[in-house]
């Protein structure tokens, strides 16, 4: 299921073509060790699964199409037939400062820098808030006080690693890894999903730089990267083809995302709005999509 | 009229009657090692308040402790009957003073008893508080804390119970979330640690001074 690993074919799993990711993540391995064990002991309470949840979830990422106003009515309009609207990092203040009320905000991040997400004015008490336990004590120092805060664990059940064997100990081995990928969006769907939810919208997950901008609103820690072209065609159709420019780590989400929806696919519904790769992918059919760029790509 | 009590003990006498799995297993053994870990304690005299088959009660003594237990229901092991593990028949939302008396008139070690008769280092109360029906709650977790001079080591499921069914009775009459039993427990006394384990909680609270 969705948050263990099985074996799965290498073709399946095969969405780039011609291109090497090489990445590291944006924090040392021991950071992450001290945020875990300095976040489970604070109390809170742990993602577990939960039965399936008829309400749809809008999951709103940061990406640049958020500024479509065509975007943003669509976004009301699903809010005000029911959805679930859930935030992650710097959407949750984009939302409140359209008069969107969030029902979850998301944070997985384990950089000290993410604890400005977790600053608001607006009243929390309606607010779930969903924090890796890999986040720095800064993010857990700024939501001191909320009342519905939940801890999730940004690992696959069965990873044999340092942070398994923490987790192990504390909980006496009764704790819910969250597989999924590498961004924060990409996690969301398979958290959401381990607490029931099926349906998902998603806003802003565009996965590449639209009218110049990488997200909605200020990112300055992705002023630096890099920005690529990459050619997308349905397997066997170059007539079909599209240029998308993105950093490295949009490519890395598609590829998540693509993985996702070809191992777990039957497991939730997804939609993705926008004019952006992940949508243009998944409109053009998943299952018989590759991406191409000549150059090797580093993964930030 | 029966009161509350005698219809509780009622029930968990048929229970120990019907059912010759209840006390096989024993939450208190399990949850030893959370206890010592969140605790810190290496020693020191212990109330094992809701024994039931007295499993824990013994691996509290095992592990170096004094060890006093209470139950409303009697459903000892005959090891624990055989022991010198001081058991008093009460209910937990009643005063437990008496308990800590008997524990230290009791003691075969008589005037070099480490009992002090007044209270008891630690409280332990391992998967009982999910049995009391949810009125007394706060109550029951008002007379832990008033005979532990140091801290009350709690567990307690999150889940129903399955043994129930089995003599038409609920036995978890207080099923709630984590944060319920937080809430609660954080108003009456000092919690150091908390932890949730999914379909258990665990406490160690400090009585406010």
């Amino acid at each position: 299921m969705l948050n263990e690993s099985t074996a799965v074919d290498e073709q399946v799993l095969r969405v780039l073509d011609g291109i090497e990711m090489r990445g590291h993540i944006n924090v040392t391995e021991d950071t992450i060790l001290d945020n875990v064990r300095s976040a489970i002991r604070r109390g809170y309470k742990q993602v577990q699964p939960y039965a399936p949840r008829p309400e749809r979830v809008i999951v709103l990422g940061g990406g640049p199409s958020l500024e479509d106003p065509a975007i943003q009515k669509e976004i009301r309009n699903l809010v005000f037939r029911g959805a679930k609207l859930v935030t992650v990092n710097g959407t949750y203040q984009w939302a409140i400062e359209r008069n969107l009320q969030p029902k979850a905000h998301l944070v997985m991040d384990a950089r000290p820098v993410n604890a400005r997400f977790l600053q608001s004015d607006a009243p929390l008490d309606k607010l779930q808030t969903l924090v890796a336990s890999q986040c720095a004590p800064d993010v857990f120092d700024a939501i001191d006080g909320r009342d519905d805060v939940w801890l999730f664990h940004a690992i696959s059940g069965d990873e044999d690693t340092a942070l398994k064997a923490i987790l192990d100990e504390y909980y006496m081995g009764q704790w819910v890894g969250i597989g999924g990928g590498t961004t924060v969006v990409s996690r969301a769907v398979t958290l959401l999903r381990t607490l029931g939810y099926l349906r998902f919208d998603l806003f802003g997950v565009d996965s590449c730089w639209m009218n110049g901008a990488h997200h909605a609103y200020a990112q300055p820690e992705n002023e630096t990267d890099r920005c690529l072209p990459f050619k997308v065609h349905p397997t066997g159709h170059p007539e079909l083809a599209r240029t998308f420019w993105c950093a490295p780590w949009h490519v890395k989400q598609v590829e998540d995302f693509v993985q996702m929806i070809r191992v777990n696919g039957e497991h939730f519904l997804l939609n993705v709005h926008g004019d952006g790769l992940l949508a243009y992918i998944l409109n053009s059919g998943a299952d018989a999509t590759v991406i191409e760029q000549a150059a090797e790509a580093d993964v930030a | 009229m029966a009161s509350i009590a005698e219809r509780e003990r009622e029930k968990y006498d048929a229970v120990h009657a019907t059912i010759e799995s209840y006390t096989d297993n024993s939450p208190l053994e399990h949850f030893l090692p959370a206890f010592l870990q969140m605790s810190g304690a290496t020693g020191g005299t212990v109330l094992d308040a809701g024994t039931c088959s007295g499993r824990g009660a013994l691996a509290l003594r095992d592990a170096g402790f004094n060890v006093a237990a209470c139950d409303l229901s009697d459903g000892r092991i005959p090891e624990m009957k055989a022991s010198t593990i001081t058991y008093v028949e009460r209910c937990l939302w009643d005063d437990l003073s008496p308990v800590a008396y008997l524990a230290r008139a009791c003691d075969v070690r008589e005037s070099r008893s480490p009992f002090s008769g007044q209270g008891f280092d630690y409280v332990v109360c391992a998967d009982v508080l999910e049995h009391i029906p949810t009125e007394y709650v706060p109550l029951t977790i008002r007379r832990l804390l008033d005979v532990a001079t140091k801290g009350v080591f709690l567990s307690i499921s999150l889940v129903r119970d399955i043994h129930g069914i089995r003599v038409g009775e609920v036995l978890h009459e207080t099923v709630e979330t984590f944060y319920w039993w937080k809430e609660r427990i954080g108003t009456l006394g000092h919690i150091v640690e908390c932890r949730d384990l999914l379909a258990t909680a665990l406490f160690y609270v400090e009585p406010r001074k």
